[in-house]
């Protein structure tokens, strides 16, 4: 499906036109579901959630001024509705110590995931994603899937730039140390 | 360090996206869209009266008040009004104006039913503002 700029639904948008706003949430409904599931690791819950937020952008879209993208402060909307729905059933915590990150990406490991099948490697992804606490998993899906700097991380979650460079780096280290863990239980289990 | 750069030296980058987004079931937008015209169409409050209607309302009461006050006072009834209103203006004793002002007679009954208007409308606009929270 092709889809025009984010700008001119947004016009349309602000002057009554819901189907344009309809076609706004089909262009950005899978990152922002992305992007709310990774917080809340639960369908259903990340569907509503992503639904409660397109219905928030529209009412409020008179204030997009559009000084940052479109994407940036619908994610925005999408990450603290998903964290307000994760904070009621209270499995919501950030853990940011400005503790010691050893700079240790095991070289070996991410050149062996390298050669495993792209089908395998995508399943191996998904299982770590699921383990991962949805700070952490949040922060890596906006910079590595929907290409957010620092700086747009930044305001999105409302965090420091330090804290969004730990989460990250604990989000790549911890990501790294779960598929290290299932690649080795499964290979246990093929031999 | 752009984003190509970034992915050259960062595997993350291949993997995450390798492994993609995910979508919403099917028909999501539709139920985006039903949720939003169903807000819409729930009854939103707008006064009967407007706000410029109720400026001009005040403004005749006062009016009224006004010119009652004045016309009680029996020199300004004789003279011509502009020129003359000034100095009647200053004769006249502000602390007094209460008893220009028609007397009002307060019933027992009348007390209950403004008591009662007044809870009934307290608890109204109660149920009103804890409905809003609710759907919001």
């Amino acid at each position: 499906m092709h889809f025009e700029e984010d700008s001119i639904y947004i016009e349309k948008t602000k002057q009554g036109d819901l189907a344009a706003f309809g076609q706004l949430v089909q262009k950005h409904q899978s990152y922002a579901f992305t992007l709310a599931l990774r917080i809340l690791k639960n369908k259903e819950e990340a569907e509503e959630a992503a639904q409660d937020a397109f219905i928030k952008a529209y009412e409020g879209l008179s204030s997009f001024e559009g000084k940052s993208k479109f994407t940036t402060w619908l994610y925005t909307i999408v990450y603290h509705e998903s964290l307000t729905k994760l904070r009621k059933n209270n499995r919501y915590f950030v853990d940011i110590e400005a503790a010691e990150i050893k700079e240790k990406i095991e070289s070996s490991f991410l050149n062996g995931f390298d050669e495993i099948q792209s089908s395998q490697r995508k399943e191996l992804i998904q299982h770590g994603l699921r383990e991962m606490k949805p700070a952490e998993s949040a922060i890596i899906t906006l910079f590595y899937l929907q290409e957010q700097s620092i700086k747009e991380i930044e305001s999105i979650t409302n965090h420091s730039n330090s804290q969004v460079k730990i989460l990250l780096h604990r989000g790549r280290k911890n990501l790294l140390e779960c598929l290290q863990k299932i690649a080795k239980e499964e290979l246990s289990e093929l031999l | 360090m752009n984003m190509k750069e970034n992915e050259m030296n960062d595997p993350f980058f291949i993997y995450i996206k390798e492994f993609g987004k995910e979508n919403p079931n099917d028909g999501f937008h539709e139920r985006v869209l039903s949720a939003i015209e169903k807000r819409q169409s729930v009854f939103t409050y707008s006064p009967v009266i407007s706000s410029f209607a109720w400026k001009i309302i005040s403004l005749l009461i006062f009016a009224l008040i006004v010119s009652v006050f004045l016309l009680t006072s029996e020199s300004t009834m004789n003279i011509a009004w502009l020129d003359q209103l000034m100095p009647d203006y200053k004769s006249i004793s502000w602390i007094n104006l209460p008893s220009y002002l028609p007397k009002l007679t307060i019933t027992p009954l009348l007390s209950i039913t403004l008591a009662a208007f007044f809870l009934f409308s307290l608890f109204g606009t109660y149920l009103s503002t804890s409905n809003r929270k609710g759907m919001i």
